[in-house]
């Protein structure tokens, strides 16, 4: 893989990164108690971007010497037809070699686990996947990262009754990580909830809401990570996945209450967004994005830190095959001083939300909507009872403008992030800390 | 490679090599153009009731033969599972192919046409493939099939105003210049938003929004998803799904149709299966082991785990667009994203306005409207379906799943809500 990769680079006349990639994907598939299916993906190929006057990038599952020439023609022509020149900002020659281990189940042990959580109730699906992930990138600066990395993820999707829930677990990490995922118990959780939603109460038409690091995680991810992403702000993204109410000229302004820090983190070990360098040998670092109420900084590639003076925040990721993009990683409401007693015990009326299954923003990351699954009503300091799908439906200054606490505890769980055309799915964590709303409407 | 194959019961190989260009602009300006080179290969096998698929990238004898080895190991372990292969060799073959969709030249030249056709802020990308697959089965099937794509979605911003233009065909295609003068003209109208208020109203969707319903509501009529607790059409078929107004089929041998196809997945012959026939659920699709589960037998949609549609054609109604506008007393709603379900079997779902959406009252565009987002159950809004216009638009683009034949569509008593 290196001799192949260097070749490219020094075959070329322009600024050159090379990818050169291997992913194994194994997948396991239940439903409704039966077993459906079991595959094993094997991808292997290169990604050449060239960047001059314009971007180059050519991508092939064929890999040898001969397809890489091919490649750097091709990418090099493209690179040659713009009118000025794209610059990047300069960033520190990296080079290294990390590799995260993990170990691996008997394919029986999987298929048991499945098996098993499958009997739990008449009607679901559940997948279970491992990507094993190799990756050698270079660029024509010297940069050389190599990278192993295993990812682990478990989604499931039960109904009972007329009531449904999902729960995602996933870790980079190997099979290791199952056990304290607490799978059986949650589901088991899960199932009796369902059973007694029907006669929860309706929440109060106005009052608090404390959030857990499930939805909490998903606002610092709609509300903060995506606006915050400077090729969004720039307008790459706009016919994709839309723009953002931020402006380049809005750092340092204040965005939400003292209370509210939010940050994106690749460096958070075991989560599901980890990496040490981005797609671009950017080392990577922990991106404060709200700081303490204030608009403290962007995500950037290389490209949008030259367009606004500063460094790489090392946010450029690449699906397998795809050219690299601005990205989150981990992102989550840094933690507070609050315990969840603490925030209960200060609200007369209001809701508990734990879980959810709708959700959505418009495109500029303002007007958000989560719908309640698992959540509770919450009078004079206790809580009492469930509520039955507590709605709410606030714009983002709403919400951070009205948070008042934000738990001592924090926690990750994995997402799956889309951006891009064609779709780049990319593996991330969302979570943080518990927060509490003061004063919204409740639906 | 067949030899290594004779101890299956039955196999299913299938290759597929392609090219793929793209342009992508912001700015009003060509940023990259990628190119992607693959060839791969996925392999069905199953043994003594026991079934593995895999794929592997830019395959050789030895890289097959190695997986087919390893396979085996694995299949002591693997639980029973149903399996089957129809056999439906009547293959429609009349789809466009035009290998010029990937020409570099021409894909540049048509970008930045439609840069140049935008009198504000313009960013988006121009996507075209070129595919050969061939198919061979356990049951003697082996079939080749060429397919072509190419379409455009773009995004024009001016001021706080934006509206997004698609185009999808086989064959590499001029724009048309009147349509995007039509998506100009939402953008340059110089009034003021208002924050729409919550409640119901009677909405005209645009081809680009309606499409984004109509290909989760395709989605639904899997018969993988069906099963799996994934879809409000359980035990429906034969059931009011939809006002009488509108039928929907897939189709997979649709002249024009980005995703037709001449066999499916098991190497079947695809074909038009009517989901919704005058609001009555007709079918769900499916492949062979789905059939056989309802008793059934397969529409042509493999998958080989999941049924998934082809094109999703709504059928044309009798009204024109100008005089649904006229009529219009409610909101003109351009297009959504994000749709999202609460509950897949209820169908509780909300989804968010993008672009322009209008007040309208007797027709006469009054002002735009900010904050909307549909909150309502999507059975709800199928039964609703007033009218239907008799112009029609292939739509494909980030918020559709697959390709969708729509029209502009009136229905009433949405509920739309808002966060702001």
């Amino acid at each position: 893989m290196e001799e192949l990769a260097e070749y490219a680079i020094k075959n070329s006349k322009y600024y050159t990164e090379i990818r050169i990639e291997k992913e194994k994907i194994d997948e396991i598939i239940f439903t409704n108690g039966d077993f459906i299916d079991i595959s094993s993906d094997e991808k292997y190929g290169f990604s050449i971007r060239v960047i001059d006057k314009a971007i180059g990038f050519y991508s092939s599952n064929v890999v040898n010497k001969k397809e890489i020439r091919k490649g750097l023609k091709i990418a090099e022509k493209i690179a040659s037809i713009g009118k000025n020149k794209i610059f990047l900002s300069e960033e520190k020659i990296n080079e290294d070699r990390y590799e995260i281990k993990g170990k691996d189940f008997q394919i029986d042990e999987k298929i048991d686990l499945l098996k098993n959580l499958s009997g739990f109730n008449k009607k679901n699906f559940i997948s279970f996947r491992e990507k094993q992930g190799e990756k050698i990138y270079m660029n024509s600066e010297g940069s050389k990262i190599f990278s192993k990395i295993p990812r682990i993820y478990l989604y499931y999707l039960i109904t009972v009754g007329r009531e449904q829930a999902s729960r995602e677990f996933g870790n980079v990490s190997g099979c290791e990580v199952i056990g304290e995922w607490g799978i059986e118990k949650k589901m088991e959780e899960d199932i009796n909830f369902l059973k007694k939603i029907e006669k929860g109460k309706k929440a109060p038409k106005k009052g608090d809401v404390i959030l857990s690091p499930l939805i909490s995680g998903l606002i610092a991810h709609e509300g903060c990570g995506h606006p915050f992403e400077a090729d969004r702000i720039i307008g790459r993204e706009l016919a994709q996945a839309g723009k953002s109410y931020i402006r380049q000229d809005m750092l340092g302004r204040k965005i939400a209450n003292e209370e509210v820090s939010i940050e994106d983190n690749p460096l958070v070990e075991r989560a599901y967004g980890y990496y040490k360098y981005d797609d671009e040998g950017v080392k990577a670092r922990k991106r404060e994005l709200i700081k303490e109420g204030r608009i403290n900084e962007f995500l950037h590639n290389r490209q949008t830190a030259y367009e606004m003076n500063c460094k790489s925040n090392a946010s450029s990721r690449a699906n397998y095959g795809k050219e690299p993009i601005i990205r989150m990683a981990n992102t989550y409401f840094k933690q507070g001083d609050y315990s969840f007693e603490e925030m209960v015990e200060e609200i007369k009326n209001g809701v508990y939300i734990v879980t959810f299954m709708e959700w959505n923003i418009d495109d500029r990351r303002i007007n958000q909507k989560y719908v309640g699954n698992e959540a509770y009503i919450i009078k004079n300091g206790k809580i009492c009872g469930i509520a039955k799908h507590p709605c709410i439906e606030l714009s983002t200054f709403e919400i951070f403008s009205k948070i008042d606490a934000v738990g001592k505890d924090i926690e990750f769980h994995p997402a799956t992030c889309g951006k891009s055309e064609p779709i780049q799915d990319m593996e991330v964590s969302t979570g943080g800390a518990d927060i509490r709303i003061r004063n919204v409407r409740i639906k | 490679m067949i030899e290594y194959l004779k101890e299956f019961d039955e196999y299913i190989i299938k290759e597929e090599k392609s090219i793929a260009k793209q342009v992508r602009f912001y700015r009003n300006k060509v940023e990259i153009l990628n190119t992607w080179n693959r060839r791969e290969i996925y392999i069905t096998l199953y043994k003594d009731g026991r079934k593995m698929t895999f794929s592997i990238e830019n395959p050789d004898r030895k890289k097959i033969k190695k997986r087919i080895e390893e396979a085996k190991k694995f299949f002591k372990f693997i639980p029973p599972s149903p399996f089957s292969i129809s056999i439906d060799r009547n293959y429609s073959n009349e789809k466009i192919f035009d290998r010029n969709v990937v020409d570099e030249e021409k894909i540049l030249d048509t970008a930045n046409q439609v840069i140049n056709s935008s009198n504000g802020e313009i960013a988006g990308i121009l996507y075209s493939r070129i595919e050969n697959i061939r198919l061979i089965n356990s049951e003697g099937i082996d079939e080749s099939d060429e397919n072509s794509m190419f379409y455009i979605s773009c995004r024009m911003l001016k001021n706080d105003c934006s509206a997004h233009y698609t185009f999808c065909s086989r064959k590499i295609g001029k724009i048309d210049e009147k349509e995007i003068d039509e998506e100009k003209e939402y953008i340059n109208k110089k009034m003021k938003f208002k924050k729409v208020k919550e409640g119901k109203y009677k909405i005209l969707f645009s081809p680009l929004a309606f499409s984004n319903l109509s290909s989760n509501f395709a989605d639904f009529s899997s018969a993988f998803f069906v099963k799996s607790g994934y879809s409000f059409l359980d035990g429906k078929i034969g059931k009011k799904v939809a006002s009488e107004n509108i039928s929907i089929y897939d189709s997979g041998i649709e002249k024009d149709g980005l995703f037709s196809r001449k066999f499916d997945d098991e190497g079947v012959a695809t074909r038009k299966t009517i989901i919704v026939e005058r609001g009555i659920l007709k079918n769900y699709l499916y492949n062979s082991v789905t059939a056989k589960e309802y008793g059934k037998n397969t529409t042509g949609n493999a998958g080989i785990v999941v049924p998934v549609p082809w094109n999703t054609i709504i059928e044309k109604g009798d009204c024109k667009k100008e005089e649904m506008m006229e009529e219009l007393n409610g909101i003109f709603i351009t297009n959504i994203w994000y749709t999202r379900f609460k509950n897949y079997r209820t169908g509780d779902f909300s989804t968010v306005a993008r672009d322009m959406a209008f007040f309208v009252k007797n027709g006469e565009i009054l002002y735009p409207l900010k904050g909307i987002r549909i909150s309502d159950k999507i059975d709800k809004i199928f039964k609703n379906i007033e009218k239907i216009s008799k112009e029609r638009k292939q739509i494909y683009w980030w918020e559709t799943s697959h390709p969708v034949f729509s029209p502009f569509v009136t229905v009433k008593n949405v509920n739309v809500t808002t966060g702001l």
